[in-house]
């Protein structure tokens, strides 16, 4: 059937070609006042008063084209450029008629190719109508060719389409069944999961607590010793006794934040009293002073952040400076303008962010490598838990076997699900009127100039990368079909790409043309950072568009 | 000042300097500080009156300091045409001070005076005739200004005469300077901090140091004027027309500077400088033209501003009785007080005093009167050829695409992007064929590059300015490190103007032309963005005494350059950003890199106004606003106005939208057409304007208070404007109106609606409703304006197109009308007196047409088509006489809705003289 239609538009075009040839032979012989389209002919009788086309005034046939504007609507002058608003008419034999404005009749620039224009101007023109004709005819049957092999193409991508996406719908069902089955197979995995994990933890908090308990009388007992040892370095005249003076020595006890301790500061220390023995020190002094006081034995040095090393986090961080660099040049240069032309004020700028950049960066890699020195000190110092016994132990393995299954399950589960998601989302997607442009889905196009690569990745993105090297730029994510109401699919927009430097973010319309062949045919930046981009592809072409049978007058 | 964020051409010189400081403001002018301690009271100066001389047709005087004990020597000229020139020099300077060169053209001849009364105290001395008569006060030393018997001005009558003679620097100067560049530290010397402060010697702004060889050379002076209470001019700057008293706010600056989307309502310095302030009350103008290249700064206070606070303004107090004074107190960086003193007595006085000093408008070759297409940037031949077939395809005639700076190579003026134009010849030659023109961009910084032989050349004839000490001064612009070229040396002036020879400019043709943009000059990472003040000029003279003369020595050179690649034949068209007095001599002038936002539309007449009363009549904004994106209202409002102005080209910056105006829909490509196509029928009407701007030194667009100076309520008019004296123009300068509100001048007199032909008494405040179509313009009563009948593609296509004359009959049924013709582009009007100026006249029922200049003859086929004339009754039957005198009558039509006459399919040609009879 396909086939049937595409003969039928060829067959019209050879009609059109047909019919325009003879209209132009014809349009020559009809008598009619200079610069009157074929058309208009009846308003124009000859020796007949002639009434302006806006019906403003009636004016002597003579006075038409007598180059005085008569009428404000230029109707009078055709054929001169009398009237400041009036068009002019070439019939263009051989190729496709026109109007100009009047102001463009013999001001010594040809610009109908049959010449007429410019009969009273001294210009000599050449009559390029039967060459231009002939081309755009050439041009005109070419594209017909096109369009017809590109029509026929388009069937098969439709027929393409269709059966890709009934296996995807069937793909799509089967999926939904696994999923069920797995959803199923997770609970049931959960519930062994849950059940073995109870005995598990319970056995675990058994053992924790008793650990808990030795560590608890351990550390008291530690607690006791550093008292006693204090209480020794304390009482200076080794009498038994901690009086005020020797609590007053240790000015880091000080609590209202003079620096001194003041006596009454020692007897409040003390606990209301003058001096305290060993027991009471124990009991009612040491849990008040032990965060503040200092040993008077040489006390450990504090640990020192250590400064953060060159490399590693910080050398990635350079690299990211560059790409942000490369990405402020292209913003800048990346028109083809010259290399190390005016740069240096960039290269300035560039400077200065950084410095700002290397500020951030550091306080963050200071704060990043704080913490992982910490916990591995204190891990040191800690004693280790004894291991499980082995009742427990058999517990925690049965669970953690059943917690692999289980997550084992899920794991599968999810990919089901994602492969669903992209199915789905596919399916989502608008391919065109009868799925012809499906078969670009996952596909990029390539299209190299003299400085950059252009990707087009049709439902996805667009993107830039530099021919020599350098990282790539994104000129747009897909967005939707962009064309004009009654033809939504003759452009796609892609935005929301990288940001512009001091500017918007890039965007592309890419413009769809009929064609053989499916590919980039130009990129332009008609405005800064709005790209243009011209896509042929057979999904385009229109059955019998072609046919030549632009309005020329019959 | 969000503008700069959107702006890349000039956003990489921001980011450099830094967001907002990267200009001064007064506290950061040292010389402004060092003159406002000197406050409003007694001068320390006592004129020693035996040392009168009258020589030579001056009047020479000493003025002693009683402070310090320096002499300055006073010259004072009475000037034919009402010119009184003061001059004020050390008597015995250390060396030469810098006194502005090439900017006056003509050494007006002065009259002898004679000294009509002398006492002890005072001395008066009169010209011959006695009409005016200069009164000298010795102590404190004031003059007064009088003609016939009546006060004009005073000048130092509130002491602010300063003058900072040339000196040694002090040992202890030295010291202080030497120690604090060995140490390196700021060490708390009480002394040598005050003067860091005072800035005698040296001058840090910012991480900028400014070394004053010639230490502190600042001069000031005082004016008062008795009775003015508007004063206008000393463009350049963001403002109204009127100037704004600056007690409570900050002075207006002149100092030429690149600044990007300027504030608004300021008067901080920007591109260009005149240092011409006018000053008008009914029954007078006058002028005071302060001729000093330095920066300068201007106070403006009235006796009547809200005094208050400050002690310096209570002293005014007991002024308060007196009759209303404005004073303007200038204050310049350096050289010398020379001042010209313009007594008018009528604005068009004063202007043809000013001309008569620093020259006329240029007259413009038509062309450039046309429509301009510019866009920062045209990518690549095929780009341009695009744009100019947009034209044809619209329907919209344009004269001239421009290039910007990215048609070179890097930057590298005088050459082509071999990639983008590989064929700039061919490019032109296409041009040439649709009758438009090319104009590219020449600034004024040249590439510092071995392989450039423009950089090579000048470097080694040592054609670039040097730095304090006597390198090659590089700076930062375009092309990266570059030089500038020393424009106030003549030797490098004609250099550089042969560098514009077709066969020196590679692949340039005669349809090329120059825009000088950059010339303040710009300079990136520079204190200012500008050159710094130490820099070194030919003959030794530091860039701090003529860097306002910088741009303007450069479009001189290139207009030079234009005018000789010609043989001398054809005039040159040089639009340039940064100017100074004189400027007009040269071609164009823009307002620079504005915004598209109707604060700018808006700020622009008040803007072109002022520039167009101090000589530069030949001056435009970037319609549609340079900067960032107009909605399509902004756009149309903009060409509507543009259409209206002199100078009328669309530009936008690299980062914006597309521009074309075919580019925002049919409708308001529509409009846009109308309103250029207005432009292109009205152009014998700018051209005859431009003539007489050329010859007369009237300005083509003129504020109200010029054409109706008597009649106060239009003193302050900046909204609306008029062009010549026979169209006022109300543009539209804000969103979504409806209706403007627009004040018609004149008691007695008419307006008419320009297209509906409606008319209205003068004086009156009309409230009119518009639509987009349109903007309020009003043809004057009394006036004829002569009109092309249709339009062409650009303005050569118009050559032979037929005139209609436009008559809009005065209150007493009388108009008259100019009108000028040459061949549009050559100098043959003035060398081989090869053009016409017609007058056209209605009296007495008849209209004639008449020669107003009999030695003019230009042979033209033009036609007289049609006459319409608004205001006119019906008469039963119009003739015209034939050959042998006897009456024929003609056809014409009569619009009794209308008050129109309308004659039509006349053949007068416009050379002749003819005379219609309307009979009633």
């Amino acid at each position: 059937m396909a086939v049937r239609v595409a003969a039928l538009g060829g067959r019209s075009l050879g009609l059109g070609l047909l019919l325009l040839l003879v209209a132009a032979a014809a349009a020559t012989e009809v008598k009619r006042p200079r610069g009157v389209s074929l058309q208009n002919r009846h308003f124009y009788e000859e020796n007949i008063p002639f009434t302006c086309l806006d019906g403003s005034k009636t004016i002597p046939f003579h006075e038409v084209n007598d180059d005085y504007c008569d009428c404000k609507d230029g109707s009078d002058e055709p054929g001169t450029s009398a009237c400041p608003n009036g068009s002019y008419h070439c019939s263009n034999a051989g190729h496709r008629s026109e109007y100009i404005p009047s102001s463009h009749v013999n001001d010594g620039i040809c610009d109908c190719c049959d010449t007429t224009d410019e009969y009273n101007s001294g210009a000599t023109c050449l009559n390029t109508c039967k060459e231009q004709g002939r081309k755009e005819r050439e041009n005109m049957q070419k594209m017909a060719e096109m369009a017809k092999e590109g029509f026929k193409l388009k069937q098969q991508l439709i027929e393409d389409a269709k059966k890709s996406r009934e296996d995807k719908q069937l793909k799509l069902a089967e999926l939904q069944k696994e999923k069920a089955n797995w959803e199923i197979q997770v609970e049931s995995l959960r519930t062994v999961k849950e059940a073995a994990e109870q005995p598990e933890q319970e056995a675990k908090d058994t053992h924790k607590n008793a650990w808990d308990e030795v560590q608890a009388a351990h550390n008291l007992e530690k607690n006791k010793a550093k008292a006693a040892e204090t209480f020794k370095e304390l009482d200076d005249n080794e009498d038994g006794f901690i009086t005020m003076n020797e609590i007053q020595t240790h000015a880091e006890l000080d609590s209202d934040g003079d620096g001194v301790v003041s006596e009454q500061e020692a007897e409040t220390l003390l606990g209301g009293v003058s001096h305290v023995d060993v027991a009471s020190f124990q009991e009612v002094v040491w849990a008040g002073i032990q965060d503040k006081y200092k040993s008077e034995a040489v006390t450990e040095t504090p640990i020192v952040p250590e400064v953060p090393v060159e490399g590693g986090a910080d050398s990635s961080r350079e690299v990211d400076h560059e790409d942000h660099r490369k990405d402020e040049d292209e913003d800048d240069y990346g028109e083809g303008q010259d290399e190390g032309v005016g740069d240096d004020d960039s290269e300035d700028d560039g400077e200065e962010e950084e410095e700002e950049e290397e500020e951030d960066g550091a306080g963050e890699d200071y704060y990043k490598n704080r913490p992982s020195h910490v916990p591995e000190k204190e891990g040191t110092e800690e004693e280790k838990m004894p291991a499980y016994d082995e009742e427990t132990q058999v517990l925690i393995d049965v669970a953690e076997k059943a917690r692999n299954e289980f997550s084992e399950a899920e794991k599968l589960l999810k990919e089901v699900e994602s492969s669903i998601g992209s199915i789905e989302k596919e399916l989502l997607v608008d391919f065109g009127p009868d799925g012809e442009y499906a078969y670009m889905f996952d596909q990029c196009y390539e299209m190299t100039t003299n400085e950059y690569v252009y990707k087009l990745c049709p439902f996805n993105k667009v993107a830039q990368k530099p021919k020599h090297g350098g990282s790539e730029t994104n000129l747009g994510v897909w967005s939707s079909w962009a064309g004009p109401e009654n033809n939504k699919f003759s452009f796609m927009k892609y935005d929301h790409g990288t940001g512009c430097w001091q500017g918007p973010n890039r965007s592309t319309m890419v413009k769809l043309s009929c064609g053989r062949e499916t590919m980039v045919l130009s990129t332009s930046e008609p405005s800064r950072c709005e790209y243009l981009m011209e896509f042929s592809t057979p999904a385009f072409c229109q059955e019998g568009v072609h046919d030549g049978s632009d309005h020329d007058e019959l | 000042m969000e503008a700069h964020s959107e702006s890349f051409k000039e956003a990489s010189a921001f980011a450099e300097a830094g967001e907002s400081s990267e200009f001064k403001t007064i506290e950061d002018i040292a010389f402004y500080r060092r003159q406002k301690r000197l406050l409003p009271g007694n001068s320390p100066y006592h004129g020693l009156l035996d040392t009168i001389e009258l020589s030579d047709c001056r009047a020479k005087l000493h003025l002693l300091n009683e402070e310090n004990k320096v002499t300055l020597f006073m010259e004072l000229f009475v000037l034919q045409n009402n010119v009184i020139r003061i001059k004020v020099n050390e008597l015995n300077p250390l060396k030469p001070r810098y006194e502005v060169p090439d900017v006056i053209i003509n050494e007006l001849p002065s009259q002898s005076l004679i000294m009509v009364c002398r006492d002890g105290l005072s001395v008066t001395l009169a010209t011959v005739d006695g009409g005016t008569q200069i009164l000298i006060v010795a102590k404190p030393f004031r003059m007064e200004v009088r003609e016939h018997g009546q006060m004009s001005m005073s000048v130092n009558s509130l002491g602010l005469l300063y003058f900072e003679h040339l000196r040694k620097k002090s040992q202890s100067e030295d010291r202080s300077e030497r120690g604090n560049s060995v140490g390196g530290k700021r060490k708390c010397d009480t002394n040598k901090e005050s003067e860091d402060v005072q800035g005698l010697w040296k001058e840090q702004f910012h991480e900028f140091i400014d070394t004053k060889a010639n230490g502190p050379t600042s001069v000031g002076l005082d004016f008062s004027l008795p009775g003015f209470e508007h004063v206008y001019g000393i463009p350049e700057h963001t403002d109204s027309l009127r100037l704004k008293t600056t007690s409570q706010e900050e002075p207006y600056r002149l100092y030429n500077l690149n600044v990007f989307a300027c504030k608004l309502n300021s008067r901080m310095g920007i591109y260009g400088s005149i240092p011409l302030l006018l000053a008008h009350k009914t029954k007078k103008t006058l002028g005071i033209f302060w001729l000093n290249s330095s920066e300068t700064m201007v106070d403006i206070s009235t006796n009547t501003e809200n005094k208050g606070e400050s002690g310096r303004v209570k002293k005014l107090k007991e002024d308060d009785d007196r009759p209303l004074r404005t004073d303007v107190r200038w204050m310049s960086e350096s050289g010398i007080i020379d001042v010209y003193i313009l007594l008018g007595p009528s604005a068009f006085d004063v202007f043809n005093q000013y001309s008569r000093l620093t020259g006329t408008q240029t007259l413009p070759p038509l062309f450039a009167l046309g429509h301009h297409q510019c866009r920062y940037t045209y990518k690549d031949e095929s780009d341009v050829k695009q744009v100019d077939a947009g034209f044809d395809a619209h329907n919209i005639p344009c004269d001239v695409i421009w290039l910007d700076i990215d048609h070179t190579e890097g930057k590298r003026y005088f050459t082509w992007d071999k990639t983008k134009f590989p064929a700039p010849r061919e490019m032109q030659e296409y041009l040439r064929t649709k009758d438009r023109k090319l104009v590219v961009i020449i600034d004024p910084h040249i590439k510092v590059d071995k392989n450039y032989s423009i950089y090579c050349e000048a470097n080694s004839k040592k054609y670039f300015v040097m730095d304090k000490d006597g390198e090659e001064y590089q700076g930062s612009c375009w092309p990266g490190i570059s030089a500038y070229l020393d424009f106030t040396n003549p030797v490098v002036r004609n250099w550089y103007a042969d560098k514009h020879g077709l066969d020196q400019y590679k692949d340039s043709t005669d349809i090329l032309f120059v825009w000088n943009d950059m010339n303040e000059p710009a300079v990136f990472g520079a204190p200012e963005l500008t050159m710094p003040k130490d820099a070194v000029h030919a003959g030794g003279w530091e860039h701090r005494e003529m860097h306002n003369l910088y741009g303007f020595y450069q479009q001189r050179a290139t207009a030079e350059g234009l005018i000789r690649r010609s043989g001398g034949k054809e005039r040159p068209f040089v639009l340039t950003r940064s100017f100074f007095a004189g400027s007009q001599r040269y071609g164009a002038v823009w307002t620079g890199d504005n915004v598209a936002d109707w604060s700018y539309l808006k700020i622009s007449i008040p803007m072109l106004l002022n520039l167009s009363i101090t000589g530069i009549s030949f001056c435009g904004a970037d319609v549609g606003g340079f900067a960032q994106n107009p909605d399509p209202e902004l756009l149309v409002r903009w060409y509507q106005a543009g259409a209206y102005q002199p100078f009328l080209r669309n530009h936008s910056n690299t980062d914006t939208k597309r521009r074309e105006p075919w580019l925002f829909g049919e409708e308001n490509t529509r409009i846009i057409r109308e309103s250029i196509h207005e432009r292109y029928t009205l152009l014998p009407f700018w051209y005859t304007l431009f003539y007489m701007a050329h010859t007369k030194a009237e300005p083509v667009i003129r504020p109200l208070w010029v054409e109706f100076p008597e009649e106060t309520n239009t003193f302050a008019i900046d909204d609306e404007y008029l062009i010549g004296e026979a169209l006022l123009v109300h543009p539209v300068t804000e969103a979504g109106v409806t209706e403007v509100s627009v004040l018609l001048p004149g008691k007695g007199e008419v307006w008419y609606h320009l297209e509906t032909l409606q008319r209205f008494n003068g004086d009156q405040i009309l409230l009119t409703s518009v639509t987009l179509d349109n903007i309020p313009v009003y043809q004057r009563g009394g006036t004829i304006i002569p009109r092309k009948t249709s339009v062409g593609r650009s303005t050569k296509h118009m050559e032979t197109t037929s005139y209609s004359l436009h008559v809009a009959l005065s209150s007493e049924n009388t108009a008259t009308g100019k009108l000028f013709i040459d061949d549009g582009h050559s100098f043959n009007y003035q060398s081989k007196n090869q053009f016409l100026l017609r007058k056209f006249s209605v009296k007495d029922n008849t209209f004639s047409a008449v020669c107003a200049d009999e030695r003019g003859w230009y042979c033209t086929e033009c036609l007289v088509e049609k006459i319409h004339i608004v205001g006119a009754g019906q008469p039963y039957c119009v003739t015209t006489l034939g050959p042998d005198m006897q009456e024929i009558p003609v056809q014409f039509n009569y619009n009794l809705e209308k008050c129109l006459l309308i004659i039509e399919n006349l053949q007068f040609n416009v050379g002749c003289d003819w005379t219609l009879r309307l009979k009633y």
